[in-house]
């Protein structure tokens, strides 16, 4: 009996909680006039920690400096730094705010700066480094380890910010960089992989240019990007790893040059718009992504015969991976409680190239060209919600919801198959028609 | 070609040139007429939306607020939300106090006993979101906002950002990342307390890097499942590869599962025990979820041997996977990843 009574009683205390939930978030900020001081036309708020750091780790070093990796040393904590303009009509500016964390010495630092001068432009910049030691023991004896160091810096200029008719542009760059032990199995049996040494750099450079405009109640933005990557790695052979691991392989001597830069173009629009009871929303991207790739590898060893034989293999070529993406939302509230969904999105992403194999392998040579069209995906799918509030505060629940698309996921046309040392000496294509995955 | 028939060319050459340059100056005037219009329209429109706002009347404007509520109006100005009041131009349901709480008269009138018209913390989930985006909906980054997991479920604007007590000035964000985000997402927390993680705890990472709070387009991976509002990268790719470019190829021989079930399907990025950030803690663990000795699955219908001459997978040396198959995110000189 008292159960009986405790599951409503129970059931009416959590719902009065629920509804005794404010839809607003709790801050530790107070209101009132912050610190700070009028200069002029300008307020200027500003505080500073300094600090040093001490550590004294017990157990693995390599387990601390990959899990937390905060070291000795005097470091700028933290900064904050805000000028306002005092009626919003300063000369040059009217807002400057900078963050600063762990400059210095810190393995993770950021910083984060802001210049705006209302209806005229706003500037963003955020940059980040972040030091990575990954002694990856988990993994062939610590073989694959790294220490690198990345560094990220994004810089947003929006003009005439709050118009009807916005330009925007980007520029992005990503390093990174610093020291890497790897593996690579030149041998394709049953050797030990030869252990490599590779001074790692990677590098993105971003840029990004595009606008919104506003006319008759519909809001169209337009974004054109144009992304270039590259990766210099030149891996040798290392006598022993980072642990004290000697180099098990048959591999006498290697010497490689694995350059690989790509480039990404993308084109972005999307449009929205809202009337009494609809709402439109669509986009559209394309992104036509294209690398083009040079392996240069000579070794000795590692293959069965003369230790001494030299092999070397060649391979360049250029892949494509156009992407074409769209979604087309339309929203219907013909009331306030009853919403009714329909979305329809569409991509089709497929990838392409040629390539050139050349290996010598004791005085043979084998060589090998294919044009591939390896990986096509295209998926259109389609699904309808309807929706009804049934209580205000409650949100709102999904009544029907259906669902159906067609996906064309993994199609390999055409297969490339890598001669191996010994037996092949040409190239064989597959065309294995598949669907499903 | 002779000299005369040269010549004509020529004559006939600038004269297409001359056209073409009529062409376009009335081309040019055309649009400037245009724009000229649409310009005259926007201030027609503004001003005759300020003059209804004007005559409805009920606005009492942002110095008669300040009587009342001088704490808040005294740091006002280092509040974004102060542009409108700067702007000078704006109708008055666009400017200042009144552009997010509504007309004031009564409110001021009454000397504060009848309540003002908008009342964040009183009003239901779709209020706020109507109200906010009354202007805020102009930004491509919030296209999704109705229909994300955040709205769908009741969390809006107010819930997350702070107008007057923001301790972050950028966004007004209630608290700063991710600690705002723990206050709900309790598991995540736990996820970035894992061994390996990426440093969102340390300020290096943040939630927005890789998910936007507004909602997301439906992702170009895993059959379209719907991302957990997973901010895409160029609008169709994963976001991982914003800082994991060398992973994105496109490569001669891609593992097409990084294609088509997205990165998540050997990796938590969150947190994990596996320094790789993969979801088993040895790799041959993942690997085999798919390669599993099942006969025809894989890309090349020759799955994972399990107990071969040469490929041992009771052997330790051969549960390591990745020692061998290095590329394993997509190669351009090995079907099977080896270089």
């Amino acid at each position: 009996m008292r159960l009986k009574l405790l599951k409503p009683v129970l059931f009416l205390g959590a719902y009065c909680l629920g509804m005794a939930q404010e839809t607003i978030a709790p801050t530790p900020g107070s209101v009132g006039p912050g610190p700070g001081q009028d200069l002029g036309q300008y307020n200027v708020a500003q505080s500073w920690e300094l600090g040093y750091r001490w550590n004294t780790v017990g157990g693995s070093r390599d387990a601390y400096r990959s899990m937390v990796n905060y070291g000795n040393g005097i470091r700028l904590l933290g900064s904050s730094l805000t000028v306002h303009s005092l009626d919003g009509h300063g000369r040059w500016f009217d807002e400057i705010v900078l963050n600063t964390q762990g400059l210095g010495n810190d393995p993770y630092q950021s910083a984060t700066f802001r210049v705006q001068k209302n209806r005229l432009y706003d500037y963003n910049l955020l940059w980040r480094l972040n030091e990575y030691y990954n002694p990856n023991l988990a993994i062939s004896g610590g073989d694959h380890f790294r220490n690198t160091q990345r560094r990220w810096q994004d810089h947003e200029l929006t003009l005439f910010p709050q118009s009807r008719f916005r330009f925007r542009a980007g520029y992005g760059r990503t390093v990174e960089d610093g020291p890497a032990f790897t593996t690579e199995q030149v041998a394709e049996g049953n050797n030990a992989p030869p252990l490599l040494f590779a001074d790692i750099r990677r590098e993105l450079n971003s840029y990004s240019l595009g606008g919104d405009a506003e006319v008759l109640g519909i809001k169209l933005t337009v974004q054109r990007r144009w992304d270039a990557f590259k990766e210099d790695a030149n891996p040798v052979l290392a006598a022993s790893g980072p642990f004290g691991n000697t180099n098990a392989s048959t591999v006498a001597t290697f010497n490689g040059a694995q350059p690989y830069h790509g480039t990404t173009p993308t084109w972005l629009a999307n449009v929205f718009t809202e009337r009494s009871i609809v709402r439109v929303n669509g986009r559209a991207t394309y992104s036509g992504g294209r690398t083009s790739s040079i392996l240069d590898e000579r070794f000795t060893g590692g293959l069965p015969g003369p230790a001494n034989r030299l092999n070397q293999v060649i391979v360049f070529g250029n892949a494509r991976r156009p992407a074409l993406t769209g979604d087309l939302r339309v929203s219907i509230f013909p009331t306030k409680k009853l919403t009714i969904m329909e979305s329809t999105s569409y991509s089709d992403i497929r990838i392409d190239g040629d390539e050139t194999f050349l290996q010598v392998s004791g005085g043979n040579t084998q060589v090998a060209r294919a044009n591939f069209q390896f990986l096509g995906m295209r998926r259109f799918t389609s699904a309808l919600d309807l929706r009804y509030a049934f209580l205000p505060k409650l949100s709102a629940l999904r009544v029907i919801s259906i669902r159906s698309g067609r996906f064309a996921p993994w199609r390999p046309l055409a297969r490339f198959r890598v001669p191996s040392a010994e037996r092949c000496s040409a190239i064989r294509i597959i065309s294995t028609p598949r669907s499903g995955v | 070609m002779n000299q005369g028939t040269g010549l004509r060319f020529f004559v006939m050459a600038e004269k297409k040139v001359r056209q073409w340059g009529t062409h376009w100056r009335t081309v040019a005037r055309v649009v400037l007429l245009a724009i000229g219009v649409l310009a005259a329209f926007d201030v027609i429109k503004s001003v005759a939306i300020a003059q209804t706002a004007k005559d409805a009347g009920g606005f009492v404007g942002t110095a008669t607020c300040k009587g009342c509520h001088p704490t808040i109006s005294a740091t006002f100005f280092r509040n974004p939300h102060y542009k409108s009041v700067a702007a000078g131009n704006l109708p008055p349901d666009h400017t200042g106090c009144e552009g997010c709480h509504g007309p004031g008269q009564e409110h001021a009138e009454s000397k504060g006993k009848t309540p003002i018209a908008r009342v964040f913390p009183k009003m239901q989930a779709n209020q706020v979101l109507d109200a906010c985006l009354n202007c805020h909906a102009k930004d491509l980054s919030k296209a999704n906002i109705q229909h994300s997991q955040h709205t769908e479920a009741g969390v809006v604007c107010t819930n997350c950002h702070s107008v007057h007590n923001s301790p972050v000035k950028k966004f007004l964000l209630a608290s700063k990342q991710p600690d705002l985000c723990y206050t709900c997402h309790g598991d995540v927390r736990a996820q970035f307390s894992m061994p390996f993680k990426h440093r969102v705890n340390e300020g290096t990472v943040l939630c927005t890097d890789c998910h936007n709070a507004h909602g997301t387009y439906a992702a170009t991976w895993r059959m379209g499942a719907r991302p957990r509002m997973v901010d895409q990268r160029l609008g169709n790719e994963e976001p991982c590869l914003k800082c994991h470019v060398d992973k994105r190829g496109p490569f001669v021989f891609e593992h097409a599962s990084v294609r088509v079930d997205g990165c998540e399907t050997c990796h938590i990025p969150h947190g994990s025990a596996n320094a790789k950030l993969l979801k088993r803690p040895v790799a041959f663990m993942v690997c085999l979820e798919c390669h599993n000795g099942a006969g025809n699955f894989g890309r090349s219908n020759d799955s994972v041997i399990l107990q071969g001459s040469n490929h041992n997978l009771l052997d330790p040396r051969y549960q390591r996977c990745t020692s061998c198959h290095v590329r394993i995110h997509g190669s351009n000189s090995s079907d099977h990843f080896f270089r």
